[in-house]
């Protein structure tokens, strides 16, 4: 064996721990390397994240305040379609307005460990992320808004690109501004009578000409619709654009104001040769005598006045007081701006109905009412002091082989009178251009139309005049009968999907103040609801005292309580509209308010004093216009003075008309679509 | 053998002296390399705890009502210790960790075409590292109103 011959050597053991301490070491600093850019990383992540987070709420006020405004705009025209008809995807990008981006420089400048940063924000809307609210109305839907929104920065010390892609959601709801069946209403009371007797509306006292002469009671004068043309049959009136009138609880005599000429408050079209003099049409024979009868409105009588003694002489001895006064709703408009519609519930018209008989050139005459025996003896008597019947008492006996005519047997067959006739009888007229006396004889009304029966009053007896009209009836499957009004407010489903939010009223804040925390009122006054808002009021009211504008629809349910309405609602820049809903209490409009109103007044609720709409005021204010339409439980008994008094117009708000099922553009709900968003959330 | 036992034994004293002041003198900056290693980790969970810290107080100030008190518009606020409530449920938002601080600094911004009125809520965390080196952490946040 050799000898001093080595095993290992120093220097290669020492080299070998070296080399794996060196080759752990290497590992080690790589992983503390990558731990350390991990990290680094990280707190960018952190930061893109927070910054795709104030972009997003930034772009969900964008798209609140401006894109949903521009109603041709690409959002609007996404959202507002029928669910069916939604395209796949629908998206676009964001551009915020020079102010958000300054705001966005300033986040970009407390974010500066983003290095080089840059962002790119948008919206998607895609059918499948939305479910239809109720079937009735197929625009209105819940769903979400996908908010992308992309981030890139420089790495950590580095000059790669990193690219952080956010996905944010709002959530959404569309509805529309309307309380179905309702809102078809240009008014709408489900208990007209409330218990009083049925001449409790005519109180409006007017020349012949329809002119007020008291200034006590000022009518209510209804528009339903700018459309000249009136549709010949009950469905095409019915799905047009106007509203409808309903007036239930029981039969109510309106009296129609004379209308000598087209006066501000007449309501001669609602007859005959448009209720002006020599409107005599035929009603009968006896023997060689025609039988006619002549309709005229209601006035105060002036006696020095030849047109306004008219007629009154004929029925004076029994009729004088019931001929003075009209009703104060203009169901149909006036004279002046005629706007006939059907009207549901059992209101009649009533109407001076001269009566005469007419055998020749020769013999003719008038037959007056009689107040008592002497007077009829003396009407008998050719040259009678006033009016000569001798020639029709005569002819009588003739023709009933000498039988002598009684005066109560004349005074309830053949004598002038006052007349209720129904109230839907003038569209007859009105659909054969007052041409005939005979209108349902013209062929112009299909007997087996239900129009046929609103004109001849049979709708009454067929129970048509309480029903909730096709296509609006199918809305509800239980629910048929007009007067329903608890039912349909039941079903409107706020609160529930078609609210936007619930808020409450805390004691001692005004509503106006809250809504501007809320941030649905501007300091500009400028509301944009955009939604159905569902609001509690412990004390009991809620008032708008503030001069509102509305940019865009709205809907206030008050579940209990009064609303009061004490300065101006107006749309700003386009025809919006604020649905105010009492469901248990009343809505008071303040005598301070004049003008135009661009409102929807639905009060409802139990008990006496609940469920009116009244309008303070004498009958000597200037009168208020409501652009809209009125709904309301009733009109309490003794609150006619209070609350109806003053002089009201409303103009029906024709998007309320609003068709059930409409698919097509023309018709549908679409004008009145509202969109309210939650805020953004990350998905994750 | 036992003649070849004498010629094949192993290491001298003088080699393993040798051999040790060889490797002492090679380990002293591979450990100084590990030290530093270790400041590294140290560094990293000082920045994860920072952005811990960030993120808490920013999630806080997102739930709060815009005009809360500690949404109070000014200079920045230094916060160690704080108790949060919300909802009515208190939640501790303190630092356990001395050697971090924590400020909070509230600017608004009124843009003049909008309704909404945006805060800008910095929150800054500093610490120090154990080399002394001075470090902080900035995160930015909106809050609208």
């Amino acid at each position: 064996m050799a000898t001093g011959k080595r095993r290992g050597s120093v220097a290669v053991m020492v080299g070998g721990i070296v080399l794996a301490l060196l080759i752990f070491f290497g590992a080690f600093i790589k992983y503390s390397s990558s731990r350390q850019y991990a990290t680094r990383r990280l707190n960018r992540i952190l930061l893109a994240r927070e910054f795709s987070s104030a972009l997003a709420n930034l772009a969900c006020h964008h798209l609140k305040e401006k894109e949903i405004h521009n109603l041709s705009g690409k959002l609007v025209k996404a959202l507002e379609k029928p669910l069916s008809g939604m395209s796949g995807s629908s998206s676009d990008r964001i551009v915020f307005p020079p102010f958000i981006m300054q705001l966005v420089k300033r986040l970009e400048a407390a974010n500066s460990e983003l290095l080089e940063v840059s962002w790119q924000v948008g919206w998607e809307v895609r059918k499948d992320d939305f479910k239809p609210i109720t079937p009735a109305y197929p625009r209105e839907k819940i769903g979400l808004i996908r908010i992308p929104v992309v981030v890139e920065y420089l790495a950590p010390a580095s000059r790669e690109k990193i690219t952080e892609e956010y996905l944010y959601t709002i959530n959404l709801k569309v509805v529309a501004n309307l309380v179905p069946v309702l809102s078809k209403f240009t008014l709408y009371v489900k208990d007209s009578r409330s218990g009083e007797n049925e001449e409790r509306f005519n109180l409006a006292v007017n020349d012949e000409h329809g002119k007020l002469l008291e200034n006590t009671y000022a009518p209510w004068v209804l528009k339903h619709t700018a459309d000249s043309n009136f549709p010949a049959t009950f469905a095409d009136i019915v799905k047009s654009s106007r509203g409808l009138v309903y007036m239930g609880g029981g039969r109510v005599n309106l009296g129609l104001a004379r209308g000598w000429s087209d006066g501000p408050y007449g309501e001669g079209f609602h007859l005959l040769g448009e209720g002006r003099r020599d409107g005599f049409y035929k009603i009968g024979q006896l023997g060689p005598m025609a039988l006619l009868n002549c309709e005229t409105g209601l006035c105060k009588t002036d006696l020095n006045n030849a047109d306004s003694i008219s007629w009154y002489d004929l029925i004076k001895s029994g009729y004088a007081e019931m001929s003075t006064k009209a009703s104060i709703f203009k169901l149909f408009g006036s004279d002046q701006e005629r706007s006939p519609t059907l009207v549901f519930g059992s209101p009649v018209a009533r109407t001076i109905c001269g009566k005469a008989y007419r055998e020749s050139h020769e013999n003719y005459g008038p037959l007056p009412y009689t107040y008592d025996d002497g007077q009829f003896e003396d009407y008998k008597t050719a040259g009678g002091e006033d009016f000569d019947i001798s020639y029709f008492i005569n002819n009588y006996a003739d023709q009933n082989n000498g039988a002598v005519l009684s005066r109560s047997q004349y005074n309830r067959e053949f004598a002038s009178c006052l007349i209720e006739v129904p109230y839907n009888r003038a569209l007859g007229y009105i659909l054969t251009n007052y041409s005939t006396a005979w209108p349902l004889d013209s062929g112009r009304v299909s007997p087996s139309d239900p129009l046929h029966d609103f004109i001849s009053g049979r709708a009454l007896e067929n129970g048509l005049n309480e029903k909730i009209p096709a296509p609006y009836s199918g809305i509800y499957d239980d629910i048929d009968n007009l007067s329903s009004m608890k039912a349909l407010l039941d079903k409107i489903d706020i609160p529930g999907r078609r609210a936007m939010a619930e808020i409450v009223v805390p004691r001692g804040e005004k509503f106006t103040t809250l809504l501007q925390k809320r941030g649905y009122l501007g300091g500009d006054k400028k509301l944009d609801l955009n939604g159905w808002l569902h609001v509690k009021a412990p004390e009991g009211k809620i008032v708008i005292d503030e001069s509102l504008r509305l940019i865009s629809h709205g809907g206030v349910v008050l579940d209990e309580g009064n609303i009061e309405i004490k300065n101006s609602v107006r749309a700003d820049g386009g025809k919006f509209l604020l649905n105010l809903v009492a469901r248990r209490g009343n809505i008071l409009i303040d005598s301070s308010v004049n003008g135009e109103l661009d409102i929807g007044l639905i009060a409802a609720g139990e008990g006496s004093d609940a469920g009116q709409v009244k309008f303070a005021g004498p009958g000597s204010s200037s009168p208020v216009t409501v652009n809209g339409n009125v709904a309301m439980q009733r009109i309490a008994a003794g609150t006619i003075a209070g609350s109806c008094a003053r002089g009201v117009r409303i103009d029906y708000a024709e998007e309320l008309a609003a068709l059930p099922q409409q698919s097509a553009e023309a018709g549908s709900e679409k004008p009145l679509l509202m969109f309210s968003f939650e805020y953004p959330r990350l998905l994750d | 053998m036992n003649n070849d036992m004498r010629h094949n034994r192993g290491f001298s004293f003088i080699e393993i002296l040798f051999a040790m002041v060889c490797l002492g003198i090679l380990f002293l900056p591979i450990f100084k390399m590990f030290g530093q290693g270790t400041t590294g980790v140290t560094r990293n969970r000082n920045e994860i705890l920072a952005q811990q810290h960030a993120s808490n107080i920013m999630s806080y100030a997102f739930f709060l009502p815009y005009d809360n008190e500690f949404l109070k518009v000014g200079p920045p606020v230094e916060i160690d210790q704080y108790e949060g409530v919300l909802g009515g449920n208190r939640f501790d938002l303190g630092i356990a960790e001395t050697q971090f601080k924590r400020t909070v600094a509230v600017s608004e911004v009124k843009p003049p075409g909008s309704k909404h009125v945006y805060k800008i809520v910095t929150v800054v965390v500093r610490w120090q590292e154990p080399n002394g080196l001075n470090r902080n952490l900035k995160l930015a946040g909106l809050v609208a109103k």
